[in-house]
């Protein structure tokens, strides 16, 4: 009867139109939007960064110091962030207007900056002359007493400019961007959590007349719940394989060489996210169509803590309020795709897992607690 | 003499603080087909859900079969089978795919079951419709879809629970027709409606509940005999003047007479002739009349001379 019921779940999840369109088309929609907005910095064997080309204008007023750090960050070294042109303003203002340059910076009368347009490059002379005057009072006061460690002090006040290459422990090449898709996939686990809340409704009798006429058949309550569930996981599994191959082997985004370890990242993340589901759905005083809104609402907002939207909000979370990183099922799943990439030792990765084993025991536990029950004290309107 | 497939004793089943069903009792012999009757909220629908075991109850004894029933009474469980009143079929599954899917849940061996799955398409006459999904299937289509989900396996005791509604006349016969094989082909059905007639056409035995209680029962004839009303008389008069009114009310067997909009209602309690002695007296008076016509008690009568005829929720 087992495999009778998981056939039958199998057959009726995979026609289900809408949960197909967000748990198999959505993510690849989304992986394709990233795909397509971060443009080749995905596929560079390394983030090559080339130096913003600037015109330097100093007529009249000078600041001695502002120079000092304009050349200690032009140097041809393999920080080098600017090439400087040091010119008249004229000449600066054709070199912009032929984009030679992204942009002017003047020293007269203030220290300001002059830019065409928005990008990359822009927003880098704007921020490094931010940073210069938030930080003016420390450079001159170094300038003065130790010019010769004004250099060291360019280099570790101007890091929020620089771009420091993330370095791989485990011999894998990986970028700052990979990030969004990790939490592509942490998303796309959750959204597990549509069926397994779809799964309960169609076990309780007092959810629904298909769990009602369920309830009165002599299959025993567990094997009905396991074969719903594991269809879901199955279905929900079935996806996160379409999008690792589709963004490993189609958009040939790096995900590492731990293939394995990153498949079963994704397993038991489908277990977190249908566990999800039925855990909520198994809460009978809640609607059918608030559960919904609160699976949707919870797999965006966990996602986002992860990373979907913002790359770095995971290090925002770590920084602000720590826990909710080892709670949340998609930091953890995010962190152990991270650190499949970035460490040789697995300490962090088997640390996460064991992390999402526990949070997947709860979920399981608590749904069984609240779906073992066979009588019900009371069932609305099925008759 | 029959054996008897359900037996309810004293049942109790209290909502927080209101009684849904009180020390009810119901014994419904093999071969029957036991129509329950009652207005909304009056307890059928908690009586059923605690026979099939899916609501808990406070006191009381229920047997299928000669056995206690229980949630995990797998044995009894595999030959009931329950039509509602909502459809519960899955939308992603073919006719042919619900059907088996639920027989399934019955029946394990896969030839058995492809057979009954057959046998109960052809039953409900949904042969062309097989590969069909039920979102294409008509209301009364969908509804022959739900009574072959709860008979494929072939239960000695059905639940069907106003399988008609929302159904057309056609298909309303043919569910009707149906349920009456099920039932020579050996089948006890506890049948609930609120259309008087089919109740009236297809049940043995009717029970009639309120505030969840088992107010009367018996055939459709004997709970007629149980009211007052015998017949009711039907005369379209232009006048009628009080005096006749009074005269015709001291008629023997007459306990209610209303006349409005030239119409005469009278009312008997019992007799046979009661008709023609209230034309003789019209004649007599010299009074004219046109359309003339009786009713006898319909269970309809009955159901609210027992219920009561306030309105319900």
């Amino acid at each position: 009867m087992f495999l009778h019921l998981l056939k039958y779940k199998l057959k009726s999840l995979f026609r289900e139109k809408d949960l197909l369109g967000w748990v198999f088309a959505f993510p690849l929609v989304l992986g394709t939007f990233f795909y397509l907005a971060f443009g080749n910095m995905m596929n560079s064997d390394e983030y090559n960064f080339n130096p913003v080309p600037v015109a330097f204008v100093s007529e009249g007023n000078t600041d001695a110091t502002f120079e000092s750090v304009l050349d200690s960050l032009s140097k041809d070294t393999k920080d080098r962030i600017f090439e400087v042109t040091k010119t008249g303003e004229g000449n600066a203002k054709e070199l912009l207007k032929k984009g030679r340059i992204d942009g002017i910076i003047y020293t007269s009368p203030e220290l300001s900056v002059m830019v065409s347009g928005d990008g990359i490059n822009k927003t880098i002379i704007k921020s490094f002359l931010e940073g210069y005057l938030k930080n003016k009072a420390i450079y001159e006061q170094i300038g003065s007493t130790h010019p010769e460690k004004l250099e060291s002090a360019v280099s570790i006040l101007s890091k929020n400019i620089s771009f420091n290459k993330e370095i791989s422990f485990s011999n894998t090449k990986m970028n700052s961007l990979s990030q969004y898709f990790f939490a592509l996939i942490a998303m796309t686990c959750l959204y597990g959590s549509f069926m397994g809340s779809r799964a309960v409704e169609d076990i309780q009798a007092n959810l629904s007349a298909i769990g009602a006429r369920r309830g009165i058949a002599p299959a025993h309550k567990l094997k009905v719940i396991f074969a719903d569930y594991l269809g879901a996981v199955i279905v929900n599994y079935s996806s996160i394989l379409i999008l690792f191959f589709y963004l490993i082997v189609i958009l040939k985004i790096d995900f590492g060489t731990r293939i394995p370890y990153i498949l079963a990242t994704g397993f038991l993340g489908s277990v977190i996210g249908v566990s999800m589901g039925t855990f909520t759905g198994s809460i009978s005083k809640i609607s059918a169509s608030l559960k919904g809104a609160i699976m949707s609402a919870l797999s965006l907002i966990l996602s986002f803590l992860s990373g979907l939207m913002i790359g770095n909000m995971k290090d925002i979370v770590e920084h602000h309020a720590p826990l909710l990183n080892r709670i949340n099922p998609a930091a953890l799943i995010t962190d152990c795709l991270y650190s499949l990439n970035m460490y040789e030792s697995f300490d962090r990765f088997y640390s996460d897992i064991a992390i999402m084993g526990v949070i997947a025991a709860l979920l399981i536990t608590g749904s069984y607690l609240l779906l073992r029950r066979t009588r019900y004290e009371n069932i609305p309107s099925l008759f | 003499m029959s054996e008897t497939v359900v037996k309810i004793e004293n049942l109790v089943k209290n909502y927080k603080n209101l009684t849904a069903v009180d020390h009810f009792n119901l014994e419904i012999k093999e071969g029957e087909i036991l129509g329950l009757l009652g207005p909304n909220g009056s307890g059928k629908t908690t009586t059923l859900n605690c026979l099939l075991s899916l609501l808990s109850f406070h006191e009381g004894k229920i047997e299928v079969f000669g056995e206690k029933m229980k949630p995990e009474s797998y044995s009894l469980k595999k030959n009931i089978g329950v039509i509602f009143q909502n459809v519960a079929v899955f939308d992603t599954l073919t006719v042919y795919e619900n059907i088996d899917f639920f027989c399934g849940l019955y029946i394990e061996e896969k030839a058995l079951r492809k057979k009954y799955v057959e046998e109960a398409i052809q039953f409900v006459e949904l042969g062309d419709f097989k590969n069909y999904y039920p979102k294409k299937l008509s209301g009364g289509l969908l509804r022959r879809l739900n009574i072959a989900c709860g008979i494929a396996h072939k239960p000695k005791l059905i639940v069907l629970d106003e399988p008609t509604v929302a159904v057309d006349p056609q298909s309303r016969n043919k569910i009707l027709e149906g349920i009456l094989e099920l039932n020579k082909q050996g089948a006890t059905i506890i049948y609930t409606s609120h259309y008087m007639e089919e109740v009236e056409e297809i049940c043995s035995r009717i029970v009639i509940m309120d505030k969840g209680k088992n107010l009367a029962e018996g055939t459709a004839e004997e709970l007629k005999r149980r009211i007052k009303n015998n017949e009711t008389i039907y005369i379209d008069i232009r006048s009628l003047p009080a005096e006749d009114m009074d005269n015709i009310r001291q008629l023997k067997h007459v306990y209610s007479v209303e006349y409005s909009e030239e119409r005469l209602t009278v009312k008997c309690d019992g007799g046979n002739h009661n008709l023609i002695h209230v034309m003789d007296y019209l004649q007599e008076r010299g009074i004219s009349f046109g359309r003339v016509h009786s009713e006898l008690p319909t269970l309809n009568d009955v159901f609210l001379e027992i219920t009561g005829k306030e309105l319900r929720d």
